[in-house]
């Protein structure tokens, strides 16, 4: 069980004639024997207990089972049932190691004495709670609040519509007076027979266990109202296939920040499967989306917005939801440069299940073998596999890397690429301050000179060009960073003497700071991989390139494009 | 404590306390979500200090392969500080002699020197870091980029990998590039071969530690893994058999069965039913 599973579902009134605890999932009273057993492991059997103080009274609860057992049902229901004005709004009560996540909802008196005024029992309000670990996290405690919010809301809605609470309600306290008037002997506990009885009760225990399971919730309260809800911490540790990663919504989040028009989307579940599960009143533009995808897997999401006729910023938000979900993953679109890598959580475990699955979809092969082939950085298509393999086993392989990519065990690797001119006196990057003064000096210096002797200091006319285009140096991009000395040997590097290939270098700066991939750069500035490839051979000795994968948590390692100096864009050449 | 306050101010009794009360509560709540404790004086000699206490998790057990390495500087360590085993354990600690080493030379149990470095990295005075070998690989990470950008961390890393006694310190580029270099299948000695980081003013051994304990660099471990089928290999290398599973890397068969990293090599390259993941 994980930290974030939750430990128990409760439900709980509070009416005419007092508070009741109705409901309860999984039954911790016939769970208890064994569970007792299982879990009692103590941290220190000779830990000194502080002495509390005075008025405390020792805790009811037993709190290293991780249950409820020590809880009595008079004090649930005492609990949890809140007072009027704390209704409307989450709830939130830690004692000891267990946390009660409810959102009690006060019911409109108003309308039911109207309808149902000869029943003796009314309920006021109502609290659905799930009991948590206190040692969860906010932010898995806010889905909580999600879902939590969604039953109620639904259940209060069907309340007012046919009071589906007021006569599960009723069904639920007649099993229990029934077996509290049995001889002693024959008691037994009544959640069991409540479910059989119950639908309201079954739905509870299917939210539970289906979080439990899955992370994924998708009921019908009375076959009528649609709660839908996904805990993305469960989802997403899930769906790795990798040994256990810690994911929270923060990091999704700021992935999804990150996304960019040449990023594409790589489905995690099967598509149809997934079209199937949709809600029936779903938007008909994630349909569609979809349904491209499927045809086209591994496109850009900008094609897949043409393709799917969806505007880009629709697709972000569709994909983003996928993401969310669990449903999908964002990778760079495939391409045959595309070098891959083992990933480092990855599972290499012999007889593990995800190998069995593996073997299955693609016969005669071994998981180990085909990881093993990606211990060192592999393009998706060698020259020489072009050459020797025949289509199908290109095709093969293809999806074989679709499925290590869905799977998470390998990663895509990109190359950055670092400005650094070989020059022995000082370090790449001056502090940003002086520079800048140093800079603005630098220009009014240059442009001075320039308009006062257009001419005469400059023999030859390659110099020149390199002086007039240090007048109109971009001040906060990466070339102004660098002290004049290296300005200068950049300038007179033989590749320089090329304005056109200058030209495209001084644009292509800004990118290179180690923070934005060739793809991106191709993309933001519509190149080919050659014309990028050819530039940065040319300017090789000041220019150092690294294969590393794309860091996942930090939005910028995705690269905005980098803002620039209005004056950048007015470079001019003189020829 | 409310006892007290109660008997010496008479705090919850009397009528004109309520406000003080209440300006109470709101401090208390107020200090510990922002700060996590607060002292709060409560009257003549009573003064509320409360504290939230953070959770804490053991650091991961120390392997024998391991090697402590100093993050900060020796010198400004209180050697009085720390127990006696501890005392004796940390002038062996070079940041180049694994875990095992240390208690051989220190004399002291095995064991017993694991969780003193459990400790110490508990209180991050050390790190522990992979054994450093001509034969290892590593990559380097995203953070790579930090070091590009900060300008104290690459005068830092100037300071540190600077081969003893040369007079100049070394180039930040040959460094950058050096790490930049490496990468998965290219070894420490491939690197060597290629830079000649003495000839540059680098120890490369302090190189990688450096890369490793500022998180810019990665160890690569190899993971052997054996598939079912017959193939006629000596005895020693079958008994072999059960740590090839994928579950462990070189350093942890090498240590846990006393064979050196060569000789497991050669073992392996003899049987082609066995496999090898880097990671």
């Amino acid at each position: 069980m994980t930290d974030f599973d939750p430990v128990s579902i409760l439900l709980v009134t509070s009416g005419t004639r007092g508070e009741r605890l109705l409901f309860q999932y999984p039954n911790f009273e016939t769970a208890r024997t064994h569970q007792d057993i299982a879990k009692s492991k103590r941290r220190n059997v000779y830990s000194v207990r502080i002495a509390e103080d005075v008025v405390t009274v020792s805790s009811p609860v037993s709190s290293n089972t991780g249950t409820l057992s020590g809880f009595s049902k008079a004090i649930l229901a005492n609990l949890l049932s809140v007072k009027p004005a704390l209704c409307g709004q989450p709830f939130d009560l830690k004692v000891d190691d267990l946390r009660f996540i409810g959102f009690p909802m006060l019911l409109d008196q108003s309308t039911k004495q109207q309808t149902s005024g000869k029943i003796s029992h009314q309920i006021g309000s109502f609290n659905i709670v799930f009991v948590l670990k206190a040692s969860v996290d906010q932010s898995v405690i806010n889905c909580y609040f999600d879902l939590v919010k969604q039953l109620t809301g639904a259940i209060k809605y069907e309340e007012s519509r046919r009071q589906y609470l007021s006569a599960e309600a009723k069904i639920m306290i007649s099993i229990h007076d029934d077996i509290a008037s049995l001889p002693e002997d024959q008691m037994h506990f009544p959640y069991d027979l409540i479910q059989t009885k119950s639908s309201l009760a079954r739905d509870l225990r299917t939210a539970y266990e289906s979080v439990k399971d899955k992370g994924v919730v998708h009921l019908y309260v009375n076959k009528w109202i649609e709660v839908t809800f996904c805990l993305p911490h469960k989802v997403h540790s899930k769906s790795s296939a990798a040994l256990s990663v810690k994911v929270n919504p923060e990091v999704i989040q700021r992935c999804i920040e990150a996304l960019r028009p040449y990023h594409g989307v790589l489905l995690l579940v099967d598509g149809q499967n997934l079209l199937d599960t949709l809600s029936t009143d779903c938007t008909p533009a994630l349909n569609r989306l979809i349904n491209v995808i499927i045809q086209q897997p591994v496109r850009s999401l900008q094609i897949i917005a043409l393709e799917a006729d969806l505007s880009l910023s629709q697709v972000f938000q569709l994909v983003s939801h996928l993401v969310y979900w669990g449903k999908a993953t964002i990778v760079y679109p495939l391409c045959e440069s595309n070098v891959y890598l083992l990933s480092p959580s990855s599972n290499i475990k012999m007889n593990s299940k995800i190998a069995e699955e593996f073997v299955q979809l693609f016969p005669g092969r071994s998981l180990a073998v085909e990881l093993s082939e990606f211990s060192y950085p592999t393009k998706l298509w060698d020259t020489q596999d072009m050459l020797n393999k025949q289509q199908k086993q290109q095709e093969e392989k293809v999806s074989m890397v679709v499925w290590l990519l869905q799977h998470g065990l390998i990663h895509q690797l990109h190359t950055y690429v670092f400005l650094m001119p070989p020059l022995k006196s000082r370090l790449c990057v001056e502090d940003r301050t002086s520079s800048f003064s140093d800079v603005t000096s630098v220009n009014s210096d240059e442009s001075q000179i320039h308009y006062q002797s257009p001419s005469s200091e400059l023999a030859s006319d390659g110099s020149f060009i390199s002086e007039e285009i240090k007048g109109f140096m971009p001040m906060e991009d990466t070339m102004s960073k660098l002290t004049r000395e290296e300005q200068d040997y950049m300038l007179n590097l033989s590749a320089a003497k090329n304005t056109d290939d200058l030209r495209l270098f001084l644009r292509l700066c800004p990118y290179f700071n180690g923070l934005h991939h060739f793809e991106e750069i191709m993309f933001y500035e519509d190149l080919t991989r050659s014309q990028l490839l050819t530039l940065l051979d040319k300017f090789q000795d000041v220019l150092i390139t690294c294969q590393i994968k794309k860091k996942r948590s930090c939005p910028t390692m995705y690269g905005k494009r980098p803002a620039r100096n209005s004056s950048y864009n007015y470079v001019q050449i003189k020829t | 404590m409310s006892c007290v306050i109660e008997s010496e101010n008479e705090a919850l009794s009397q009528e004109h306390n309520r406000e003080n009360i209440l300006q109470f509560l709101g401090t208390l709540m107020h200090q510990l979500n922002k700060y996590g404790y607060c002292s709060i004086r409560m009257g003549e000699s009573c003064t509320v200090h409360l504290k939230v206490a953070p959770k804490i998790y053991d650091p991961p057990p120390v392997q024998d392969q391991d090697v402590p390495v100093f993050l900060k500087e020796k010198q400004n360590l209180k050697l009085g500080h720390w127990d006696l085993t501890t005392q004796q354990i940390l002038s062996y600690i070079d940041g180049f002699k694994h875990v095992a080493k240390i208690a051989g030379e220190a004399d002291v149990e095995i064991n017993l020197v694991k969780s003193c470095l459990q400790n110490l990295v508990h209180y991050q005075v050390i790190k522990v870091i992979p054994i450093f070998q001509y034969c290892n690989v590593y990559t380097s990470r995203p953070d790579i980029q930090t070091l590009y950008t900060n300008k104290r961390l690459q005068e830092e890393c100037i300071k540190f990998v600077a081969k003893k006694g040369s007079l100049q310190p070394p180039n930040f580029r040959d460094i950058f590039l050096i790490y930049c270099s490496l990468g998965p299948g290219v070894t420490v000695k491939d690197i060597c071969a290629r830079f000649n980081p003495h000839a540059l003013k680098i120890d490369e051994r302090k190189l990688i530690q450096f890369g490793l304990m500022k998180g810019l660099l990665r160890r690569l471990q190899k993971y052997p893994i054996k598939f079912p089928g017959d193939v006629m290999t000596s005895v020693k290398l079958q008994q072999l058999y059960p740590w090839f599973n994928g579950r462990h890397s070189y350093d942890e068969i090498c240590s846990k069965t006393g064979l050196s990293h060569q000789d497991l090599e050669e073992k392996i390259e003899t049987d082609p039913s066995i496999v090898i993941s880097w990671k």
